[in-house]
């Protein structure tokens, strides 16, 4: 038989093999001092970590009692996917609605001003008194208002 | 009697209260160990266990049918404290990218009693969970279940671990022997 690996060996160790496997290498060990060693070493290096491991583990404590926070009502997959969805679909249309609500400006709204004296200007007369034509533009609107 | 009130406020019937009761004192201890080997946090391990239970009431309550219980308690404590591990990670690993710490000092920093933790950190997320299971006892088929891995390599895999284990350890100057 060949030297044993050490997945065998641990398997022997915690009991996992088969009673014929089991008997086939407790002979090879009888045998083999490698594989005795290598048994040894790793007994030794188990016992070492699992010992480490459990040493700060409480092993006898009670059970807390069970307090569920609340009742909540179960809600399955297909339910929450479908939440899911409608919630997405809320948020989209929120989102659009602020955007077109809220949608920013690219220039801002001024008002142009102008003049034109539609006779001969009147010294004699207070600026007042003057004939003349307003024009009002808006920047948006180029549409004429006299 | 307190535990039967509360569980009557979350409309357990008395056919199911029994095998609840059951289910949760058979595992709660098992969870508990896991979850603290995992977290190195008693208050969060018992909010894991929480929530899982009644995750746990409420499915079987609303017929899904869990077919081996206790595996699937363990593996709900296994992935809700890999979850918790990494949300922490992420927050240590800005600290330490903060602090610029180097690796060298980082070693010589890490206290005896930090070192199985150090070293269970510096095992793949499997190779943890394996190991833990294997500390708490679990026999090769019920690992081989619970994590997805072949039940004919299981020996191999824990042997493989045990001497990665020793091997983060020694680089500590760990005593371990």
């Amino acid at each position: 038989m060949n030297c044993i690996d050490e997945g065998k060996l641990l398997a022997f160790l915690d009991d996992e093999l088969s009673s014929t496997e089991k008997i086939l290498i407790r002979e090879h060990i009888e045998h083999c001092a490698k594989c005795a060693g290598n048994l040894r070493l790793l007994q030794q290096r188990k016992e070492n970590l699992m010992s480490l491991m459990n040493e700060n583990i409480a092993r006898d404590y009670s059970v807390p009692p069970f307090k569920p926070k609340a009742t909540k009502p179960f809600i399955s997959n297909k339910k929450r996917q479908y939440q899911k969805i409608v919630f997405y679909v809320a948020a989209a249309a929120i989102l659009i609605l602020m955007l077109l609500v809220l949608k920013p400006k690219t220039t801002d709204d001024y008002i142009i001003y102008s003049y034109d004296l539609t006779s001969e200007f009147d010294a004699n007369l207070p600026i007042t008194k003057q004939e003349m034509t307003i024009h009002i533009y808006s920047n948006n609107d180029f549409s004429e208002n006299k | 009697m307190s535990q039967n009130a509360n569980l009557t406020d979350f409309n357990i019937n008395a056919s199911d209260l029994n095998q609840f009761e059951t289910t949760y004192q058979e595992n709660y201890n098992r969870m508990f160990n896991i979850g603290l080997k995992m977290t190195n946090d008693e208050e969060v391990v018992r909010d894991i266990i929480q929530d899982i239970f009644e995750k746990f009431y409420l499915r079987t309550k609303n017929g899904i049918s869990i077919s081996k219980p206790q595996n699937w308690l363990v593996k709900a404590t296994i992935y809700s404290c890999i979850d918790w591990n990494k949300s922490r990670n992420r927050f240590k690993d800005n600290e330490e990218a903060l602090n610029m710490v180097s690796d060298e000092k980082q070693l010589a920093t890490i206290q005896n009693n930090n070192a199985l933790e150090y070293a269970l950190s510096k095992l793949k997320s499997e190779e943890r969970t394996i190991i833990i299971l294997y500390s708490e006892g679990f026999k090769y088929l019920e690992i081989a279940d619970i994590t997805d891995v072949k039940h004919t390599s299981i020996g191999q895999t824990i042997a493989r671990i045990l001497r990665k284990m020793e091997k983060i350890l020694k680089a500590i100057n760990y005593e371990l022997y």
